[in-house]
């Protein structure tokens, strides 16, 4: 399969303005900017959404977003900032996870204000319960990790007390011997 | 990002009148989907798309930047976890993460949230659908710079924060040319490297600025890059400036005429018999440069005293202390050198060999290729030569002519 334009970016093939580099992370002036100073932020790694990527760098990806929020707010003198996700399907026509990092000012052309939708009580309910569901699995997956690592170190522990049990024992065997 | 007094007082009145702060502490009613000590998630009451969702820090800041590390990280890892959990509720292949900084960006809360948005095929948010500008080159240069300057330089603790398995924090976006060129432009830190190689070395790591610029570099190749050019085209003009094409193949001699010709001038040339007419005149033509250039370059006249010592060389280069210790010995060792600093000097020499050698191998490929020069290149060569002089101008060398003439026996002396 072809390499996706981001993927060639990361591997020089494709000629982009590269401001932040490093091991894990890239980010460079879009060539397709929807306003002066678009910035893509994205990881080295051929991810197509946030969830297949390792918490540690998607921090550092909201940490270069948001520090790139900063550099354009001050540097560049923009009023606001806008960064979004196209995370997966429908949401964008990438196959590689992109941060887009937006300078903005007032007029000038851009807006992202989306015209509300009239849902029903019942219909905001279902939504409600549908991510609720699922949102829960965070905390029930983070507790699970949590009573593992307490069970290992319980573990580590009672296996560190048994040792020194056990060495206690020697020495003060050791002790009685020595005594005539 | 720093928030000045008047601008936390104003934060402070924001907050008591937030009603996103009023519903996190759930004073006003709302469908919370996700709750832990730092963040809250809620649905959206006016969604772009069902299931729109908000996430919002409990406590209240205003804007990304603004929020402090501890909070941001645990919202960066909570986004993801929500939106896997939307994705999923929703039964969506995607959804749209959008933040809005600032009120011209479309932020209309004072409380910083972040938009999860579920997305579907032909949902009709054509917002988020971009169109292409032009933008002019030069402003996105300046852009360029601005972004290129600063995002490494913060990125750098975050990085520091966050290590991959064994990798170290990246460079700070410096190359040899980039740091090359910062260096031309601070007259003294150029100074300083030129004047004392070494002592600026040991500088590096105490200075915490400069440790930033020269991390992830090579030092010596930096020095010898900014020292280097400058010796190696001193040295052009005194030894290989007339040097077309005459003469003598064998790199050896290339290297000797100028000690050659400098022997004849202290009417010592014995040597000369054998030397043919022709090289005479070239000589001749040199003797005239190099009288010249003689008073601006007091070190020349050492290292002609090295070229004719290979036994003194050799020490200078490989054994410096027991040069010294001789120094003390031998008055007349002493006088030669004087008080020049014996490390500069063996820095400039080995320098000089190594151009030496480099440039016969260029002359052997020059004429075997015919390449002409740049015009351009010629002009800062000479240049820099000439600064060159004007900056070896201070020292001087007095007492010459009493060292010419012992020159040749200390050899005899130093075994």
């Amino acid at each position: 399969m072809a390499e996706c334009k981001i993927c060639q970016i990361i591997n020089r093939k494709h000629p982009a303005k590269i401001v932040y580099e490093d091991e894990a992370i890239m980010a460079v002036l879009s060539d397709e900017p929807t306003i002066f100073g678009h910035l893509l932020v994205f990881p080295k790694q051929h991810h197509p959404t946030l969830e297949a990527i390792d918490d540690k760098i998607i921090t550092q990806l909201f940490y270069a977003a948001s520090y790139a929020a900063s550099v354009l707010f001050q540097g560049l003198g923009a009023e606001g900032t806008n960064i979004i996700i196209g995370n997966g399907r429908h949401a964008t026509k990438n196959e590689h996870l992109v941060i887009d990092v937006m300078p903005r000012k007032a007029n000038d052309g851009l807006n992202f204000r989306w015209e509300p939708k009239k849902l029903t009580p019942e219909e905001m309910e279902e939504a409600m319960n549908k991510i609720k569901d699922k949102a829960d699995m965070i905390k029930f997956s983070k507790e699970i990790k949590d009573t593992k690592e307490k069970d290992s170190k319980e573990q580590k522990i009672q296996e560190k007390k048994e040792e020194l049990v056990f060495t206690e024992d020697n020495y003060i065997v050791r002790h009685l011997r020595r005594i005539p | 990002m720093q928030l000045t007094p008047e601008q936390q007082q104003a934060l402070e009145a924001q907050k008591a009148q937030c009603p996103f702060c009023k519903i996190i502490k759930g004073e006003i009613p709302s469908k919370v989907v996700y709750e832990d000590e730092v963040i809250t998630a809620i649905l959206d009451i006016n969604p772009a798309n069902k299931g729109h969702l908000l996430v919002m820090p409990k406590e209240h800041y205003p804007i990304l930047p603004l929020i402090p590390p501890q909070t941001f990280e645990s919202l960066a890892v909570k986004v993801k976890q929500l939106s896997k959990a939307v994705k999923e509720g929703m039964l969506v292949f995607g959804d749209t993460v959008f933040i809005a900084n600032g009120a011209a960006a479309g932020q209309q809360s004072q409380h910083f949230m972040l938009h999860i948005i579920p997305r579907e095929e032909n949902d009709g948010l054509s917002v988020f659908e971009y169109e292409k500008i032009t933008v002019d080159p030069g402003k996105e240069e300046e852009a360029f710079k601005i972004l290129k300057y600063n995002l490494p330089k913060m990125m750098k603790d975050v990085y520091a924060r966050f290590p991959l398995q064994g990798k170290t924090a990246p460079s700070l976006a410096y190359s040899k040319e980039e740091l090359i060129k910062i260096i031309n432009m601070n007259p003294q830190l150029k100074q300083a490297i030129i004047k004392n190689p070494s002592q600026f070395k040991q500088m590096i790591p105490q200075n915490p600025q400069l440790k930033e610029l020269f991390a992830n570099i090579d030092v010596d190749d930096i020095i010898e890059t900014v020292t280097g050019k400058k010796m190696v085209k001193a040295i052009d003009a005194e030894f290989n400036a007339p040097k077309v094409e005459d003469v003598s193949p064998e790199p050896d001699d290339n290297s000797k005429l100028g000690t050659e010709s400098f022997a004849k001038t202290t009417a010592e040339g014995k040597g000369d018999e054998i030397i043919s007419e022709e090289k005479e005149e070239f000589q001749n033509s040199t003797k005239e440069q190099e009288e010249g250039e003689e008073t601006q370059q007091p070190n020349y006249y050492l290292f002609n005293v090295l070229d004719k010592n290979p036994v003194l060389k050799s020490m200078l280069i490989n054994n410096l202390n027991l040069l010294k210790q001789k120094m003390e010995e031998i008055p007349e060792l002493k006088e030669t050198f004087g008080d020049v600093d014996l490390t500069e000097l063996r820095k400039e020499v080995l320098l000089r060999e190594q151009k030496q050698k480099s440039e016969t191998e260029k002359k052997d490929a020059d004429k075997r290729d015919d390449i002409t020069k740049d015009d351009n290149e010629d002009d800062g060569k000479s240049l820099k030569t000439k600064r060159n002089n004007e900056h070896e101008d201070d020292d001087d060398g007095s007492n010459k002519e009493a060292e010419k003439h012992s020159t040749n026996r200390l050899v005899d002396l130093l075994y």
